[in-house]
């Protein structure tokens, strides 16, 4: 019973993770129709910056990680992806898989490919006991983290007029034009709110690793997009579901999989997202059909 | 969905309305032999290009690079086959060229190597040593059938969900081969493939990919897959079936990124799961998309270009001292140079450096023109359609 519990604390805060990740990717392509690969480069850009800020107060740091990121996913915008703005979705894709291979190795050519220790958010990585379990703290911060920005994404999305104007472009972005929305900002609020998850998620990243490499955004970028194609493509809330649908069961496969099998988890996980995109190709969460309509 | 190449256009025929045009193209462009020699000049032209710049590359000292370009090249050519053709951008057709790789690996790794790396081989595969050569049409057919129950399996899939499906699959592949330490020797490289890394195999192998892939493009199912990519909607409604054209090109594809595998792994003469992962996905991708995905002239010049640029630039990496003025290098400042070049070709020719473009010798005019202008009659009225739709 412990050992289910304990699964279910640690499916929450991985889930929790992905949820995050997912929306930074699903708010980009909300507006845009860009799948952001790159988006993995800008988490491990903040983490650098964690790594410069190295033995700062907190409130240098955080506040440090989300500049670097909103700087560099708005950079990233308007050099790399909005001379491609009226170009297929799949054009974009591959500009951004360029961009997060630029970024990638600029890293590496500056700050190089070994590891650097991060001793931001290390406090964050004791565990706590609540109850029957024990987590580390970066995983109550976390939970805590996706609860308050999805709140704020919410009141964001619903109440200022820019966030219903994102929630127009996302519907039907000539319409939202005709009707006077801005694009350009529109889309570069989307890319300044990603830039500044991305900073989160970088923080908690490294609070649980220590360490980052130019390689360590490969992972998050990947499991965000898939995330995001689960939940379903188009909706912040379908994302965010599709991301803690996916950080969940890859904890519930850990705890449920016998030890001899445990190393193809992986394998198990994917086969389901494929077998969940073969039944589903719009995603979990979205009701609209696949079919694009003439 | 529509890729953002246009097809070469003829300003004459705009309209393609011209009697005659309707005739089907591939068996009808004149009479004779030389008919016939108007529709293979692709393939002969590009084994031209080939040739010279492998000859261009070795001049240049570049031996090796010149046999890695030409091993990309049927990866390249075999991504082609599939995303061009469909449109379908596709990230994880590398996971056939790691099928391909463990298959070639197992068949020809001296039982020696065997005994000591992967000592859980089941008996009668531990004793296996087959000539490299041979293995590869063991490796071609295991290709084909791996790409054909796959694609069976996304059948029914569009766009970015069949995109998305490869790049599972290829994480799926990837967690196998590293994790079935039996099999594979798990995450480590296992030594002792016996090496190829001669020109003249990856040559014939270029050539014969490029061939076939002509052919192959001249094909009915084939054709009609090009269909369903400018218009699929349009597609289904004149009875296209637009599933099969694109099952018939994933196996196709399948078959030559296993052939690709299986050379890269005898060219390097080790296996490792990490040769055949995202990386290497996204260099592939690059070189489909710098030529132009959508035509097999633009998938052999995207490769050759990007892999002599990659090898010119190789000084950034490693630093120069010339006539006094010295610089250190960073390793990885080529690929920064090298992922720019890539946004820069994106945003000013979407379509690639070729566009579309198919290079064919300038005989029998009519024929061509044909063909041409009902390719442009398709596209002028797609785009009309697209337009509104797209304008994003």
């Amino acid at each position: 019973m412990n050992d289910l519990a304990q699964a279910a604390a640690d499916a929450i805060s991985s889930g929790s993770l992905y949820a995050l990740i997912a929306l930074g990717i699903a708010l980009v392509f909300g507006v845009m129709r860009l799948v952001n690969m790159a988006y993995g480069e800008i988490v491990v850009a903040t983490a650098y910056a964690a790594y410069f800020l190295q033995d700062r107060p907190v409130w240098i740091v955080l506040p440090g990680m989300v500049v670097a990121g909103v700087v560099l996913s708005v950079l990233t915008e308007r050099l790399a992806f909005r001379p491609l703005r009226n170009a297929s979705p799949t054009t974009m894709l591959i500009a951004a898989f360029a961009v997060s291979f630029t970024l990638q190795n600029a890293a590496l050519a500056t700050v190089g490919a070994s590891p650097r220790s991060i001793t931001a958010g290390a406090s964050l990585a004791s565990a706590r006991t609540i109850g029957p379990v024990e987590v580390p703290g970066y995983s109550i911060v976390t939970v805590i983290a996706v609860v308050v920005i999805v709140v704020g994404l919410r009141a964001f999305l619903l109440k200022t007029s820019l966030g219903i104007g994102m929630r127009a472009a996302s519907e039907d972005f000539d319409a939202a034009r005709l009707v006077g929305v801005n694009a350009n900002s529109v889309i570069r609020v989307a890319f300044v709110l990603s830039g500044a998850i991305a900073a989160v998620v970088g923080y908690l990243l490294v609070s649980a690793t220590g360490g980052i490499t130019p390689t360590s955004g490969l992972a998050p970028a990947l499991l965000g997009f898939i995330a995001v194609v689960v939940g379903g493509m188009g909706s912040l809330s379908a994302a965010a579901l599709g991301g803690f649908l996916l950080g969940a069961v890859t904890q519930f496969l850990q705890y449920l999989l016998p030890n001899d099998v445990l190393v193809f988890r992986d394998a198990f996980l994917f086969s389901g997202v494929l077998a969940l995109l073969i039944w589903r190709p719009q995603g979990l969460f979205i009701r609209q059909n696949a079919q694009e309509r003439v | 969905m529509r890729t953002e190449s246009a097809m070469p256009t003829n300003p004459t025929h705009p309209t393609g309305s011209k009697r005659g045009d309707m005739k089907p193209t591939s068996r009808t462009i004149g009479r004779g032999w030389l008919a016939v020699s108007a529709d293979w000049s692709t393939p002969l032209l590009l084994s031209g290009i080939v040739l010279m710049a492998v000859a261009l590359m070795s001049l240049l000292g570049f031996g090796r690079t010149g046999v890695e370009a030409l091993i990309m090249l049927v990866a390249v050519v075999g991504l082609h086959a599939y995303s061009g053709v469909t449109g379908i951008a596709t990230f994880g057709h590398v996971g056939f060229m790691a099928i391909g790789g463990y298959v070639a690996t197992l068949l020809t790794l001296p039982a020696v190597v065997k005994s000591y790396r992967l000592p859980g081989l089941p008996p009668w595969l531990a004793g296996t040593e087959m000539d490299p050569y041979l293995a590869l049409v063991v490796v071609y057919a295991c290709g084909v059938v791996a790409a054909g129950v796959f694609g069976l399996l996304i059948w029914r899939l569009n766009g970015l969900a069949a995109g998305i499906s490869t790049l599972a699959f290829l994480l799926v592949t990837y967690n196998v081969t590293s994790g079935w330490e039996d099999v594979t020797g798990g995450r480590g490289a296992v030594p002792g493939v016996p090496q190829i890394s001669d020109t003249a195999p990856a040559l014939v192998v270029a050539l014969l990919a490029i061939w076939a892939t002509a052919w192959f493009g001249r094909t009915r199912q084939v054709r009609m897959a090009r269909a369903a990519r400018e218009d699929e909607a349009a597609a289904h409604a004149i009875g296209i079936r637009v599933h099969l054209g694109r099952w018939v090109a994933m196996t196709f594809s399948g078959g030559v990124m296993a052939l690709a595998g299986g050379l890269y792994v005898y060219f390097v003469g080790s296996i490792s799961p990490d040769f055949f992962y995202v990386p290497m996905m996204f260099s592939l991708l690059t070189f489909l998309v710098v030529g132009g995905m959508t035509s097999l002239t633009g998938a052999v010049v995207g490769t050759l270009a990007v892999q002599l640029l990659r090898q010119l630039l190789e000084p950034l990496d490693r630093g120069w001292d010339v006539a006094g003025i010295a610089f250190d290098g960073r390793p990885g400042l080529r690929f920064v140079v090298l992922g720019l070049l890539t946004l820069l070709v994106l945003a000013k020719r979407p379509g690639g450096l070729v566009n579309g473009f198919e290079i064919r010798l300038p005989m029998r005019r009519k024929g061509s023109h044909a063909e041409q202008s009902a390719q442009a009659a398709t596209t002028t009225s797609v785009s009309l359609a697209n337009d509104s739709a797209l304008q994003r």
